[in-house]
């Protein structure tokens, strides 16, 4: 059991920067998962809390005990990498058995763990084979026993179950919830795919070009983005983009994109005041879009629909409105075709604001 | 242009039936997505069509011609492995270009030609940024896609793509499928489509052939599949969270038919119980409810109508929430648009919408209800 804390943690490669001063506490017995797109650092920043890189700079604690300089056998962390790196023609208790082994563990003692981890993952029946001989999945729940089989006090997971197919996907992610729900041990979890971290985490940190965006639970990441990277990043389908301008009409003040009103979103009401006349970045999701066969009222954008995308009860509408194309989530009772008129509203409390000149939400501060 | 036949057509590997007396049809310029899990026989069928395999019984036709003894090259097909099958020593823009440059299309195209086209589907496929590119320098996404654009450069009498997109993360899956699907649109080449994935076949196919342990379940529109599976096999692969299953039993009280499970009597639809009268055999019949058509409420909001359980997991999409329960010996999903207060290991009660419920018999291999009018 340990809380984590990355003190202004700096990793170069020569004049490459992987991760720059990064800061961040994960808590004790947390679901933590490192988000972003490959190259982001996210990995980088893994294998050093587990000992395997050395830091340029900065200081990592494990339970406020500075580990920094401590080899990675004596930080007491386990880590299971995505390819596993198991031993093929060892069988699957010989592997489970070989970090007890590698610390001189009595025999008698390794027989009773390995015999326990096995019942827990589901294993026992299997325990004789070599590891060559098993499916995808079962490799993969090895490879997990032999990291906790350790008992470490943090458990770092790289991209564990990013390669399997997607049913033995779905069932991974619950098994690891399942394990996690039951040692309850400080857990960082790196993966590129947002539905990953956003469906597994406590909480997630998102990384991109090195640094840290944003830390948050899942649900205030997604209602929350700090900035226009995050909020593209976080949500499937991906956030709609487009430029707008903020304009008074008499009394009124209006969002409008290329001379369409859009509305004008309330809980931007404080910090917008300073943009008038001047250009934003709009985000919103395609949930967030609704989608109408005629015309009525002011504030529709009006569109043609170039693909539609059915999934199961809802269709994704790919809507091209002139200066952007829009994808809003429909009914799948809507029946929108290619090539067809349709209107569109945002739903004003659900827009983003973003300053162009640095992504930054306008709501930043407010939002957390 | 090309119609795809197979007259039931079984293909046998040392004894183990791979695909087993299968018949269909793919019409003329049709997107036809294979639906199967690992180990089905998708890509058996692939390679069957495509001649790298003989079939053990019955006949492929092609345009109207039986193939089983024309060579692969004579097929006019254009094949996309999975495992990408690239040449290491090429560049990104000499694999694409390479089957253009082939000596059985010797003369067939320009050097203008040929560049044209390998720029033209790089940049389709967002691959155009790599044209200079090793082989050896892509990760699996981008290899993917090259072997993708190596095979859209042709225009072959049929299209086969076996787990085209697999290796793409989901948001460029998202982008490409709607790429694939205008491109197959616009040229109208007949195209096989293999998938585990269920959302890549209701994304993109005309039609789908589901299909299990090399026993074809259903042919079908998306639409058609998802409302009306054949079986509990295909109600389970279509639609995501999977649907939920519960055996049950019949019951008839008064003018009444109620399914019990686990002790718990939800009454069934007058227009349902109609059809399940006549239809039903055996009163242990399987249930099937979608997590869009189950509500999941704290247990003390009002009396018990539905089921109980025990939330085991909490996982927010953004747009939705799908929450596991345990109940008795089920881990029940429940897919809710707005979050509702309930916590990890909270007792709820779980309400079944009966009117949107599927019955199955109760081995899971017919469907009772829905049926088409």
């Amino acid at each position: 059991m340990a809380k984590v804390v990355l003190k202004d943690l700096d990793k170069n490669y020569g004049k490459v920067v992987a991760v720059e001063s990064l800061n961040l506490t994960i808590h004790d017995k947390e679901f933590f998962a490192l988000l972003g797109p490959s190259g982001c650092g996210k990995s980088s920043t893994l294998r050093m809390i587990a000992g395997l890189e050395e830091l340029t700079d900065g200081d990592i604690f494990f339970d406020d005990v500075r580990v920094t300089d401590l080899s990675s056998r004596d930080r007491d962390v386990a880590m299971a990498f995505e390819n596993y790196a198991l031993y093929p023609y060892l069988s699957v208790y010989r592997n489970i058995a070989f970090p007890l082994e590698i610390r001189k563990v009595s025999q008698n003692e390794i027989d009773r763990k390995v015999r326990e981890v096995a019942e827990f993952m589901g294993l026992t029946d299997i325990l004789n084979q070599n590891v060559k001989s098993l499916s995808g999945g079962q490799q993969q729940r090895t490879g997990v026993a032999r990291a906790l089989v350790r008992e470490p006090s943090v458990f770092l997971l790289d991209e564990p179950i990013s390669h399997l197919e997607a049913e033995l996907r779905t069932n991974m992610r619950t098994e690891l919830q399942r394990i996690h729900e039951d040692i309850k041990v400080t857990t960082v979890y790196v993966t590129h795919d947002q539905a990953e971290a956003m469906t597994m985490a406590d909480r997630i940190g998102i990384m991109n070009l090195g640094k840290l965006q944003q830390v948050g639970t899942p649900r205030e990441i997604f209602a929350y983005p700090v900035n226009e990277f995050v909020a593209g990043f976080v949500g499937e389908p991906a956030m709609n983009f487009l430029d707008c301008t903020l304009q008074t009409e008499g009394e009124s003040v209006n969002l409008t994109t290329d001379g369409k009103k859009i509305g004008f979103p309330q809980q931007y009401e404080e910090t917008i005041r300073g943009f008038m006349g001047r250009e934003l970045r709009l985000g919103i999701r395609p949930s967030d879009v609704q989608c109408f066969a005629g015309e009525e009222e002011d504030r529709l954008i009006p569109g043609e629909v170039v693909f539609v995308e059915p999934r199961n009860e809802k269709v994704l509408v790919n809507v091209n409105i002139g200066n952007a194309e829009i994808v809003a989530l429909a009914d799948s009772a809507l029946k929108p075709k290619a090539r067809t008129k349709i209107y569109l509203r945002l739903i004003e409390k659900a827009i983003h604001l973003f300053d162009p000149a640095n992504g930054d939400n306008l709501n930043r501060i407010s939002g957390g | 242009m090309a119609k795809v036949v197979f007259e039931n057509v079984t293909k046998v590997f040392d004894e183990e039936i791979a695909v087993g007396d299968l018949s269909f049809e793919c019409t003329d310029g049709e997107f036809f997505v294979l639906l199967g899990p690992s180990g089905a026989g998708k890509t058996t069928i692939m390679n069957l069509i495509a001649g790298l395999e003989n079939v053990t019984h019955g006949n492929i036709l092609i345009d109207g011609k039986i193939v089983n003894d024309v060579e692969p090259r004579f097929r006019d097909i254009a094949y996309a492995f999975e495992n990408y099958s690239l040449y290491p020593h090429l560049n990104v823009y000499e694999n694409i270009g390479f089957p253009l440059k082939s000596p059985i299309r010797k003369g067939h195209f320009t050097q203008k030609q040929i560049d044209d086209l390998v720029k033209n589907v790089a940049r389709t496929l967002q691959i155009d940024q790599l044209l200079d590119r090793g082989i050896t320098q892509l990760s699996g996404g981008q290899r993917q896609r090259v072997a993708l654009a190596r095979t859209l450069t042709r225009n072959p009498a049929v299209y086969l793509l076996d787990e085209a997109i697999a290796h793409l993360d989901a948001k460029l899956r998202h982008s490409i499928r709607a790429t694939l699907k205008g491109y197959q649109e616009e040229r109208r080449v007949t195209t096989l489509y293999a998938t585990p994935d269920q959302l890549d076949a209701v994304a993109m196919s005309d039609r789908m052939l589901v299909i299990q342990s090399g026993k074809l379940q259903q042919v079908g529109t998306a639409d058609e599949v998802y409302r009306f599976p054949t079986n509990q096999f295909v109600a389970t692969l279509v639609g995501y969270p999977q649907m939920n299953i519960f055996p049950a039993r019949l019951i008839s009280e008064g003018n009444k038919m109620l399914a019990r499970f686990n002790g718990i009597d939800l009454q069934v639809p007058g227009k349902i119980k109609r059809v399940v009268e006549k239809k039903a055999k055996d009163p242990q019949v399987r249930l099937g409810i979608r997590p869009i058509d189950m509500t999941l409420k704290p247990m003390n909001d009002r009396e018990l109508k539905g089921l109980s359980g025990k939330i085991r997991m909490v996982e927010h999409y953004g747009d939705y929430v799908v929450y596991s329960a345990q109940s008795e010996g089920h881990l029940i999903k429940v897919k809710m648009e707005a979050e509702i207060a309930v916590n990890v290991g909270e007792k709820v009660c779980l309400e079944p919408d009966m009117d949107a419920v599927y019955i199955f018999t109760g081995d899971g291999e017919k469907t009772i209800w829905p049926v088409r009018d």
